[in-house]
């Protein structure tokens, strides 16, 4: 995918860098739940985010994240196939597909909103603009058709919607929160995923 | 602003599809059943016993001499379903000496599926008869008839296609097959022959050497009853020689 320079997007980015220079620093392990077509082909993949957040400023705080996700496949090997065709005739090819490596890089900004607070912490939502890369090697045998291996690395661009609930431990903050990301390109190699982490604002 | 993040979290969650748990469980299962016909051909059933967690794209059946044959060997690809059940017929083009392993296939978007494979051994069809009446052993060719010698050999040329030659007096035939035949009627080919297809090449040296084979679309008869001896014959087999065109007929055993 090709992004051209859109003004907007980068002074939104600029912004949101801008506002979590002086931030907190936060680390979050999370847990992957890959959805749509890649459910079907990825485990459950652990995950580390790690960035800035800032205060609350009333209801508002900004976050500038990377996060990087290991995926691994659920079966070690799986049968593919290729479709040849010449004139009327159809013919299915069996072959086999090896996901050698799936990882994902993102860097993510985007704003909390408190929700509420009670006497040890608050609650939230918030959502991100995620931008970032899927690296990806396939080994792909279909004999007679096609063999070989291939690495692609996939630009995307998607956003996150997230929901938590933080304790404030002192200078510390210790957060939970749940997560879908969608990512808006078309292309099925990008995963959609549910996520759960535990963090800690630092 | 609270109701774009209401609206993002509501997409979130309708968006979720769980995966299922095991990885099989996105095909369908299927089964298959393969029963050998009179005329020498097989009709497979296949049955979805369950469906797949997603839609399936193209279904089919194929067979092989090997139960791990490939799903592009002798392959049908099946265009219609009634409810859960498919079903396709084989051409006759069964050795009966051999065995045949089916299985039928799915695809999805996830890859394929096979099912368990059947076997079917001795696949006989009941004899052919052409439409003439015919005396053991003879041919005619350019006005004469002749009597058939005893024919070669099974042979492999460099097309793996079969061969044999059977002569005359003054004729010799070559029967080429891209297997060793069956019972069953085949369809005389000027190229290199394909399945249920026989190229029929011949000699004559009475008056003029005249070296042709019979014109596409004839009938060649063939019988086997055990699993080494055969029966050919060609009731109305046409070749051209010098603009005009001439019947070829002959009978003979191997």
């Amino acid at each position: 995918m090709c992004i051209k320079y859109n003004k907007w997007l980068f002074s939104l980015i600029f912004v949101a860098l801008f506002r979590v220079l002086n931030a907190q620093f936060s680390v979050q392990p999370h847990l992957v739940f890959p959805t749509g077509y890649l459910g079907m082909v990825l485990k459950k993949a652990p995950g580390l985010m790690f960035g800035k957040i800032s205060e609350f400023k009333g209801s508002w705080r900004s976050r500038a994240i990377g996060d990087i996700v290991y995926f691994k496949p659920r079966e070690d090997v799986v049968r593919t196939y290729a479709v040849q065709i010449e004139g009327s005739n159809t013919t299915v090819f069996p072959g086999e597909q090896i996901i050698k490596l799936y990882l994902n890089v993102s860097f993510s900004f985007g704003a909390d909103f408190k929700l509420y607070d009670f006497k040890k912490g608050s609650f939230y939502i918030g959502a991100d603009l995620v931008v970032g890369s899927t690296l990806r090697k396939l080994e792909i045998n279909v004999p007679s058709i096609t063999t070989g291996s291939e690495f692609n690395a996939l630009i995307f661009i998607g956003v996150n919607g997230r929901a938590g609930v933080e304790f404030y431990l002192g200078e510390k903050t210790l957060f939970i929160d749940v997560s879908r990301r969608y990512f808006l390109n078309t292309d099925p190699a990008f995963l959609n995923y549910n996520d759960i982490g535990l963090g800690l604002i630092f | 602003m609270k109701l774009f993040y209401l609206i993002l979290i509501l997409v979130s969650v309708i968006g979720c599809r769980k995966p299922e748990k095991n990885f099989e469980d996105y095909f369908p299962e299927l089964k298959v059943t393969a029963v050998a016909q009179n005329n020498g051909t097989v009709i497979v059933t296949g049955t979805i016993v369950k469906e797949g967690a997603i839609a399936y794209e193209l279904i089919g059946f194929s067979f092989g001499e090997s139960p791990d044959t490939p799903i592009n060997e002798n392959q049908i690809i099946v265009s219609q379903i009634n409810g859960n059940t498919f079903t396709a017929t084989f051409p006759p083009l069964f050795d009966m000496t051999k065995t045949y392993y089916f299985k039928a296939w799915v695809t999805n978007n996830l890859g394929y599926k096979t099912s368990e494979v059947v076997s079917l051994s001795n696949i006989i069809a009941d004899p052919v008869d052409g439409p003439c009446t015919y005396t053991m052993d003879y041919l005619v060719a350019n006005a004469v008839v002749e009597t058939v010698g005893t024919p070669s050999s099974w042979q492999e040329n460099t097309d793996f296609d079969q061969f044999f030659t059977a002569s005359g007096s003054y004729t010799n035939m070559t029967f080429t097959f891209d297997n060793i035949p069956s019972t069953g009627g085949y369809t005389t080919t000027q190229g290199n022959p394909g399945p249920g297809e026989v190229k029929v090449a011949f000699t004559n040296t009475l008056s003029v050497f005249i070296n042709t084979s019979l014109l596409p679309g004839d009938s060649v008869y063939v019988n086997r009853p055990t699993a080494n001896s055969w029966t050919f014959e060609i009731c109305s087999g046409k070749y051209v020689y010098n603009s005009f065109t001439y019947n070829f007929v002959t009978y003979f055993d191997k």
